[in-house]
């Protein structure tokens, strides 16, 4: 009886270790993905600043300048986002909720897949805005895929 | 070795040289260790047919500790009386005396050797005994606990899917109608970083992005017809979930409207 009990810890441990060490790996990349998207930020922000109210961020991801590639060289832009897909740079004119120009993360070929579930979404919502991502900075956008709104 | 025990012979004779109808128990006290030793070689000799038919043993008790000595192809069997599913151990009767009076053990292990004396007799399977009920109670609790967990964690599992109770799939018959109803192109509109759905005949769909020179950015996905809450809809395999089917020509996705083209 005792022997069988102690399987049954033993093999229920195993599982809960093996569940508890998934969740946490999960988590670190979403952590991994804040990170990102506050480094990008305040990449792209800064540059606003150094351009001036007059002049405008790039419109596309092609048109980046010297100075932004520069930056970005040294954070995992061209690496991609931890749960797949890459990192892009929407202008400003796309949506009116993000004036200032917008970080999405998107999978389209080759770059797919992302494996963001909306709990992942969600929790990178409540740690980087106002937890509703249909609302802030930080919300869901085409097919489902985040989208960071810099600060104007 | 002036050391006495206490003896009890379980069908056997008082000599031990014969077993006894069964079941008898004759006990002994303060057996000096030449007796028990002369009971020992009796029992050793005894006739293998009524050792087998009258399943016969010594008990001896000395010192706090407990032991059964059973007989066997002219050896005997010593087991310890407290821990019964320990393997016994097949010895001589001079050896057996050795186990009792505790000069075996200071043979084997000088340094690690506690004089029985120094505890008190009952003191010992009290002892066991709580030592085990602490055992229990601590895989007990290590049992419970893990199952408790574990359940939270299936919980939670399964809150993740709590969006796929709703979800009612249209029957398979009425899928190949459906899907042919709703085929066609759907845009929110044709400047760069618009975005549209090619609905297909099959379970799979094509969302696409225009852009200003390249042709457009493409992803396949697979899509499901149902029902969410007595809507229409069709469920993706993608993070934005589901395509709201407003009407024949409009399909509502992640927040944008997309037209069908005519």
């Amino acid at each position: 009886m005792e022997l069988a009990l102690g399987l049954l810890v033993l093999l229920l441990a195993g599982w809960l270790a093996f569940a508890g060490l998934n969740r946490v790996q999960h988590r670190h990349r979403c952590d991994q993905l804040i990170a990102d998207l506050g480094d990008f930020s305040e990449i792209f922000r800064t540059e606003a600043r150094r351009l001036g109210p007059k002049n405008v961020l790039p419109a596309s991801d092609a048109a980046l300048p010297a100075t932004i590639e520069q930056a970005l060289d040294s954070t995992h832009w061209r690496d991609g986002s931890p749960f797949g897909g890459s990192y892009e740079w929407a202008p400003s004119a796309a949506a009116s909720w993000r004036p200032a120009g917008a970080i999405l993360v998107t999978a389209f070929a080759p770059s797919f897949p992302l494996t963001l579930t909306p709990a992942d979404l969600l929790y990178i919502d409540r740690v980087l805005d106002d937890g509703d991502l249909t609302t802030g900075r930080f919300r869901t956008g085409f097919n489902g895929w985040p989208v960071y709104a810099l600060q104007p | 070795m002036s050391e006495t025990y206490f003896a009890s012979l379980i069908n056997l004779a008082a000599d031990a040289r014969a077993t006894t109808a069964y079941p008898s128990k004759i006990d002994r006290r303060d057996v000096g260790a030449a007796e028990l030793l002369g009971l020992l070689r009796n029992f050793c000799e005894i006739d293998a047919v009524e050792n087998a038919t009258a399943d016969p043993e010594i008990r001896v008790q000395a010192g706090g500790r407990s032991w059964l000595v059973r007989a066997g192809q002219k050896k005997l069997l010593l087991y310890d009386a407290i821990n019964r599913e320990a393997p016994g151990d097949i010895l001589t009767p001079d050896e057996v005396m050795a186990e009792l009076d505790g000069s075996a053990a200071r043979t084997r292990s000088p340094f690690l050797w506690q004089e029985p004396a120094e505890m008190s007799a009952p003191e010992i399977p009290i002892r066991v005994e709580r030592r085990l009920n602490v055992r229990r109670v601590i895989v007990l609790s290590l049992a419970t606990a893990a199952l408790l967990a574990g359940i939270f964690f299936l919980r939670q599992d399964a809150a993740n899917d709590e969006m796929r109770d709703t979800w009612s799939a249209v029957p398979a018959s009425e899928v190949p109608g459906l899907r042919a109803s709703l085929a066609g192109v759907y845009v929110t509109g044709t400047d760069p970083g618009e975005h549209g759905i090619v609905v297909t005949t099959t379970a799979e769909l094509r969302l696409f992005e225009f852009r200003a020179i390249d042709s457009p950015r493409l992803i396949y996905a697979a899509a499901e017809p149902g029902h969410m809450n007595q809507q229409l809809s069709l469920l993706t395999d993608q993070p934005g979930g589901l395509i709201t089917v407003s009407d024949s020509d409009t399909l509502v996705y992640c927040g944008e409207t997309y037209k069908r083209v005519p």
